[in-house]
C-alpha cells in the first residue's frame, strides 16, 4: 500500500506544474548628464530682465536589458513599464521645458517622451508609451535618451559654468511563468 | 479552554480508573464498553510531518468534540521557521475503528524570510505564505496513531529580499527591487503521522 502511494505521489510529481505571475516592482538607474558651459547672455539685456535659455542638446544612455532580460527568460507574456524619469532640478530650476527622445539601440529612429511636471527637487517626464513600446526599447540593450531643455531666467541670475544634472529610469515588469515539469 | 482540556483529562482518567477497578473485582467480570455511547470528548494530540511548501511541521492536534474535526497548530521550518493552521474534515472518522479515511483538508501557512544556508550575503532571500487545499488518505484509527498521505494544489505568494546582490559587480549602478511572484502549484503534498490520544 505505502509503495502504491509512494508511487502516486512521484507520477504526480512528474506532472508538476507551476503557473504563477511574477513582478520585478522596479529596476532603477540614475545617470550623470552635463549639459556643457551655460549659455552666454546677449549684450545689452538689462538687469532683472527675463532671457530665454535652451541648452545645447545632450543625451544620457541607460541599459537595463539585463534585469528585463532575465525576468524574460522565465516569463511570458511580459510587460514593462516606466514608473519614474525624473531630472534632478538642483542647476535646473529655471527650465520650463523638456524635450526627451527615445532611442533603443535596435529601434528606429527616437520617439518622444511627452509632457513635463515638476516635484520638489525633481522635474518629472510623463511617460506616453505603451508598455509594449516600453518593453521593446528597454529590452534592446542599451536606451539613449535625448534631451533638450529650456526656459526663463533673469538676466542677472542666469546660470553659469558648467551645467551638470541626472536623471532617474526606473522601470517595473512582469510576466506569466508556466512551468510543466 | 483549559478548564475543557482539565475535562477531559480527568474523564479520561475517570474511565481509566474504573476500567481497572472493574478488572480487579472478581464478582462483576461484565465489563460493559461504554466509552461509545459518551459523548465525544475533547481530543488532543500532535502531528509530525514533512511536505512541500510546509516543510517540517510538528503541531499540536486539536477534536473539538468532533472527530470528524482536526484543527492542527504547527510550526514549521523550511527555508526558515514559519507555522501553519490546518483544518481536517475527516468524515469517517464517524467510524472511529475504520482503519482507513479520506479526508479533506485547507491549510494556510507561512514561512518566513530564509536564504540558503552560508549564502545570506551572496544570495537573495525568499518568504512565501500559501494555502493548501489538500484530499488525504488516512491509514490508522483517526483517534491513536495514523499516518496521512495528503496531495492536492497549492496557492503562494513568494517574495524576496536582498535581490539587489543579484546586481552585484554590476557597473551600470542598477538599483533592482524585490520581486514578488503568486500562483499555483500542482501538486504539492505532505506526509507524517498524528497521534490523537483516544
Amino acid at each position: 500500500m505505502k509503495f502504491l502511494l509512494v508511487g502516486l505521489l512521484v507520477s504526480a510529481s512528474m506532472a508538476a506544474c507551476v503557473s504563477a505571475h511574477v513582478d520585478e516592482p522596479s529596476v532603477c538607474s540614475t545617470q550623470p548628464i552635463d549639459f556643457g558651459p551655460a549659455p552666454t547672455i546677449p549684450a545689452g539685456v538689462l538687469p532683472s530682465q527675463s532671457v530665454a535659455v535652451t541648452l545645447p542638446p545632450t543625451s544620457v544612455t541607460f541599459d537595463m536589458s539585463g534585469p528585463l532580460g532575465s525576468v524574460g527568460d522565465v516569463a511570458s507574456n511580459l510587460q514593462a513599464t516606466i514608473n519614474e524619469l525624473t531630472i534632478d532640478k538642483a542647476n535646473l530650476g529655471w527650465v520650463s521645458h523638456v524635450d526627451v527622445q527615445i532611442q533603443g539601440s535596435a529601434t528606429d529612429g527616437s520617439t518622444p517622451l511627452v509632457e513635463l511636471g515638476s516635484a520638489d527637487s525633481s522635474l518629472v517626464v510623463h511617460v506616453a508609451l505603451s508598455p509594449v513600446f516600453v518593453l521593446h526599447y528597454l529590452q534592446s540593450g542599451l536606451v539613449t535618451l535625448s534631451l533638450t531643455v529650456s526656459g526663463n531666467v533673469l538676466s542677472d541670475s542666469a546660470p553659469s559654468g558648467e551645467i551638470t544634472s541626472s536623471m532617474t529610469l526606473c522601470a517595473s515588469a512582469s510576466g506569466d511563468v508556466s512551468k510543466h515539469l | 479552554m483549559i478548564r475543557r482540556i482539565v475535562l477531559g483529562a480527568a474523564m479520561a482518567l475517570a474511565l481509566a480508573t474504573s476500567s481497572v477497578a472493574l478488572a480487579d473485582d472478581d464478582e462483576h467480570p461484565y465489563r460493559p464498553d461504554i466509552s461509545s455511547s459518551l459523548s465525544t470528548p475533547f481530543r488532543l494530540g500532535f502531528g509530525l510531518d514533512v511536505g512541500v511548501p510546509s516543510g517540517a511541521a510538528l503541531g499540536l492536534a486539536i477534536n473539538p468534540k468532533l472527530d470528524w474535526l482536526r484543527l492542527q497548530l504547527s510550526v514549521t521550518y523550511a527555508l526558515a521557521p514559519g507555522g501553519r493552521v490546518s483544518l481536517q474534515l475527516d468524515p469517517m472518522a464517524l467510524a472511529p475503528h475504520c482503519p482507513v479515511g479520506l479526508f479533506g483538508d485547507v491549510q494556510a501557512g507561512f514561512v518566513g524570510q530564509g536564504s540558503v544556508p552560508g549564502h545570506s550575503a551572496d544570495l537573495p532571500s525568499a518568504g512565501y505564505d500559501y494555502v493548501n487545499l489538500y484530499g488525504g488518505l488516512r491509514l490508522g484509527a483517526p483517534n491513536g496513531f495514523h499516518w496521512n498521505f495528503e496531495v492536492g494544489p497549492t496557492y503562494a505568494h513568494v517574495a524576496t529580499s536582498n535581490f539587489q546582490v543579484v546586481a552585484k559587480g554590476n557597473s551600470s549602478g542598477l538599483t533592482i527591487g524585490n520581486p514578488t511572484a503568486n500562483g499555483w502549484i500542482i501538486p504539492t503534498f505532505v506526509t507524517g503521522f498524528t497521534v490523537v490520544w483516544p
